[in-house]
C-alpha cells in the first residue's frame, strides 16, 4: 500500500508521455489521491520490504511517526501547486516524477535508494530551473548540485563498506570514530547545497527569480521539505552531527549574508530567493541543535517560511510589473503572507519565532536568537517597502474623468488588469493566507504535529523496532 | 600495490575539482563535473574489488569462490547512467545559453546582459 504514493503517480507520469497535456490535469488528481490514501487507508508505523528482501538486504519503505506528516504536508503542497500554477504542458508529466521522487526520498530507508531519488529529484530540478529561459541559473544549480550528489553517493557507499548494508536504521551502529564523522561531512555537503545554505547554495537566488510560477514553489517548497525531512533523519534520528556548533556558525552566518542580500536587491523575485536562503539557513542553524523543543519550532518555522514563501512567489510570479491597485484579494494574501515571514503577531509566523526564542533562550543559547531578531528587523524593511510599493504602484497614473467613451475604454482595462491573476491562484494563496491567520489564532494546530515529529525524530528506538520487523 | 587505485581515483577527483574551481569556461566546468563523476566511480569499484577474486556468479564450477563484491559494482552503474543524463543536460543548457548570449564565457555573457538590461 505504501508503494502506490510512488507508483501511482510514476505511472500517471508515463500514461501522460504520449498525450503531454494530459500531464497537467493528471497532477491535481495525483496529489489528491496521495492525501486520500495517506488519511483515510494508511497510518504510521507500517513497512514494505520490496521484494520480501529483509530491510538489511534489500529495499525498505518506512512510514512512521516522523515520514508521516511530512508525506502529508508535500503533497498538500504539491496539490496547492497544482491548482495554482500555470503549468505548461511538458511539465504536467516532470512534476508527476517529482511527486514520486519526493514521496519516495520521504519514505525510503535506504542510502542508496534516496541516493537515486535525490538524484531523480535533482533532474527535474535542473530543467523546472530553465524554465522562462533561464538556462544560466539552471546550469549553475547543476554544477553546485552534481557535486552535491556525488558528496551523497559517497557517503551512501561509505556506510555500506563500514556496515555491510545500506539500510538506514543499521548504519546508526557504525561506531568508528573516524568514518562516522567522514560519512557525516559528505552528507552534510549535499544538504548544504541542497539547502541552499551559502556560500553553497549561491546557485539559488538566479534560479528562483526567473519569474516562474512553478519553478520557486517546486524547488523552495516541495523539495526543501523533502530535504528537511531527509536532513533530520540522518543528524537527528541516525548518526550524530559532527561539530554542530560548526554547522550552526555556517547557517548563521548564511542567514546574515541572506538578508543583507535581500536588502539590497532590486528586485522584489531576488530579494524572495535570498529571503528564502535566510529562512531554510535559520531551520538547519536550529535542527543542528538536536533539542525537541527547538527541533518541534524550526519544524514550524519551516511550514510558516514554505507557505509564505509559496504565496509571495506565486503573487510574484503573475504580477510583472503591475500592482495590487486592480487586484485587492491578492494584495491582502501577499500582505498576510509578508506579516507572517516577519512575525507580525496574530499570524503564524509570530509564533513560529515565539517558540524557537523560547525554545533556545531555555538552553541558553543566545546568537541564534540575536541573529533571529537582526533578521526580522531586515525582513521587516525590505517586505514593507516591497508592500507599499506594490499597493500604490499605478497610483500616480492621471486617471480620465470626462467622456463616455473614455471611462468605457477605462473599464474594459480594468477588466482586463483583473484577469492577470487566474481565478486558481486567486484562491489558493487567498486559502494559504487564511490558513496563516487561523494558525495565528491557533498555534496548537500545527504546534502538537511538530512536538510530535520532534520527539519521534530524536528517538532512535522506534524507527529501529520498525525495520526489525523484518528481520535481519 | 593494491591501494593504487584509491590514490589514483583521488588524483582524478582533485583534477576535477581543481577543474570546477579554475576553470571559467562553462563547457570546461561541465566536463570537470564528469571527471569527478569518474574518479568516485572508480573509487567505488575498487572498494569492492578482492585480489584475485572471480565475477560474483554462482556456477558449478565456483560453488565457494574467492567473489569480488558484486554492489558496489551495482551501484556505479546506477550512478553512471545518472551521470551520463546529467552530463547530457548540462549541455543541452549549454547550448541554450550560448544561443541566447552567443558566448560561454561567464565574463562575456555578464557583460551581454548588461547590454540586454
Amino acid at each position: 500500500m505504501i508503494a502506490l504514493l510512488i507508483a501511482v503517480p510514476l505511472a500517471f507520469a508515463f500514461a501522460s508521455i504520449p498525450h503531454e497535456r494530459l500531464g497537467r490535469y493528471f497532477l491535481p488528481f495525483v496529489a489528491l489521491f496521495n492525501l486520500v490514501c495517506l488519511f483515510f487507508f494508511m497510518q504510521p508505523g507500517q513497512i514494505l520490504e520490496v521484494g520480501k528482501w529483509p530491510a538489511a538486504y534489500g529495499i525498505a519503505l518506512v512510514l512512521d511517526n516522523v515520514s508521516y506528516p511530512f508525506l502529508i504536508f508535500v503533497n498538500f503542497l504539491i496539490l496547492m501547486m497544482a491548482l495554482s500554477a500555470t503549468l505548461e504542458n511538458r511539465y504536467g508529466t516532470l512534476l508527476l516524477v517529482l511527486t514520486a521522487a519526493v514521496n519516495g526520498i520521504i519514505l525510503t530507508g535506504d542510502f542508496f535508494n534516496s541516493f537515486v531519488f535525490l538524484e531523480i529529484i535533482s533532474v527535474i530540478a535542473y530543467i523546472v530551473a530553465a524554465h522562462k529561459d533561464n538556462a544560466l541559473g539552471a546550469f549553475k544549480y547543476l554544477i553546485f548540485g552534481g557535486i552535491g550528489g556525488t558528496m551523497y553517493l559517497l557517503g551512501a557507499v561509505s556506510v555500506y563498506v563500514k556496515s555491510g548494508t545500506l539500510n538506514m536504521g543499521y548504519a546508526a551502529f557504525i561506531t568508528d570514530p573516524l568514518i562516522v564523522p567522514t560519512i557525516c561531512i559528505f552528507f552534510l555537503i549535499t544538504f548544504l547545497v541542497e539547502l541552499k545554505v551559502l556560500p553553497l547554495g549561491l546557485w539559488a537566488p538566479d534560479v528562483y527569480s526567473n519569474g516562474s510560477s512553478v519553478t520557486p514553489i517546486a524547488l523552495g517548497s516541495i523539495v526543501t521539505v523533502s530535504l528537511v525531512y531527509l536532513f533530520s533523519r540522518i543528524f537527528l534520528n541516525i548518526f550524530d552531527l559532527p561539530s554542530p556548533q560548526l554547522v550552526g556558525i555556517l547557517a548563521m552566518i548564511s542567514i546574515i549574508l541572506a538578508e543583507l542580500g535581500a536588502l539590497k536587491q532590486k528586485s522584489l523575485g531576488r530579494a524572495l530567493s535570498f529571503a528564502t536562503i535566510s529562512g531554510v539557513s535559520t531551520v538547519v542553524a536550529a535542527l543542528s541543535m538536536r533539542e525537541s523543543e527547538i527541533a518541534s519550532a524550526a519544524y514550524f518555522y519551516l511550514f510558516n517560511d514554505v507557505v509564505s514563501k509559496f504565496i509571495l512567489f506565486t503573487l510574484f510570479a503573475y504580477l510583472g510589473e503591475r500592482g495590487f491597485k486592480s487586484n485587492k484579494t491578492a494584495g491582502i494574501a501577499f500582505t498576510f503572507a509578508s506579516l507572517s515571514v516577519v512575525g507580525f503577531p496574530m499570524f503564524a509566523g509570530f509564533w513560529a519565532k515565539y517558540y524557537l526564542l523560547k525554545a533556545l533562550f531555555q538552553v541558553n543559547s543566545y546568537a541564534l536568537p540575536a541573529i533571529i531578531l537582526i533578521a526580522a528587523v531586515i525582513e521587516a524593511g525590505y517586505l514593507i517597502k516591497w508592500n507599499v510599493e506594490l499597493w500604490y504602484k499605478g497610483e500616480d497614473t492621471p486617471k480620465v474623468q470626462d467622456g463616455e467613451q473614455d471611462s468605457e475604454m477605462e473599464n474594459e482595462d480594468d477588466e482586463v488588469e483583473e484577469d492577470f491573476i487566474p481565478f486558481g491562484a486567486q484562491v489558493v494563496t487567498l486559502l494559504l493566507a487564511l490558513t496563516l491567520v487561523v494558525v495565528g489564532f491557533m498555534p496548537g494546530l500545527i504546534h502538537d504535529q511538530t512536538m510530535n515529529i520532534a520527539n519521534n525524530v530524536l528517538d532512535f528506538r522506534p524507527y529501529l523496532d520498525l525495520i526489525l520487523k523484518g528481520g535481519m | 600495490m593494491s591501494n593504487i587505485i584509491y590514490y589514483v581515483s583521488f588524483i582524478i577527483l582533485g583534477i576535477g575539482i581543481y577543474g570546477i574551481v579554475s576553470q571559467k569556461n562553462l563547457f570546461k566546468q561541465l566536463i570537470s563535473l564528469s571527471i569527478i563523476d569518474t574518479a568516485v566511480n572508480i573509487f567505488i569499484v575498487a572498494l569492492g574489488y578482492v585480489e584475485w577474486g572471480e565475477a560474483p556468479i554462482y556456477s558449478a564450477i565456483t560453488p565457494v569462490a574467492n567473489f569480488v563484491d558484486p554492489l558496489p559494482q551495482a551501484l556505479v552503474l546506477t550512478a553512471i547512467v545518472i551521470g551520463v543524463g546529467t552530463l547530457a543536460l548540462g549541455s543541452i543548457l549549454l547550448v541554450h545559453i550560448n544561443e541566447k548570449y552567443g558566448s560561454l564565457d561567464p565574463d562575456e555573457i555578464r557583460d551581454t546582459r548588461e547590454v540586454v538590461e
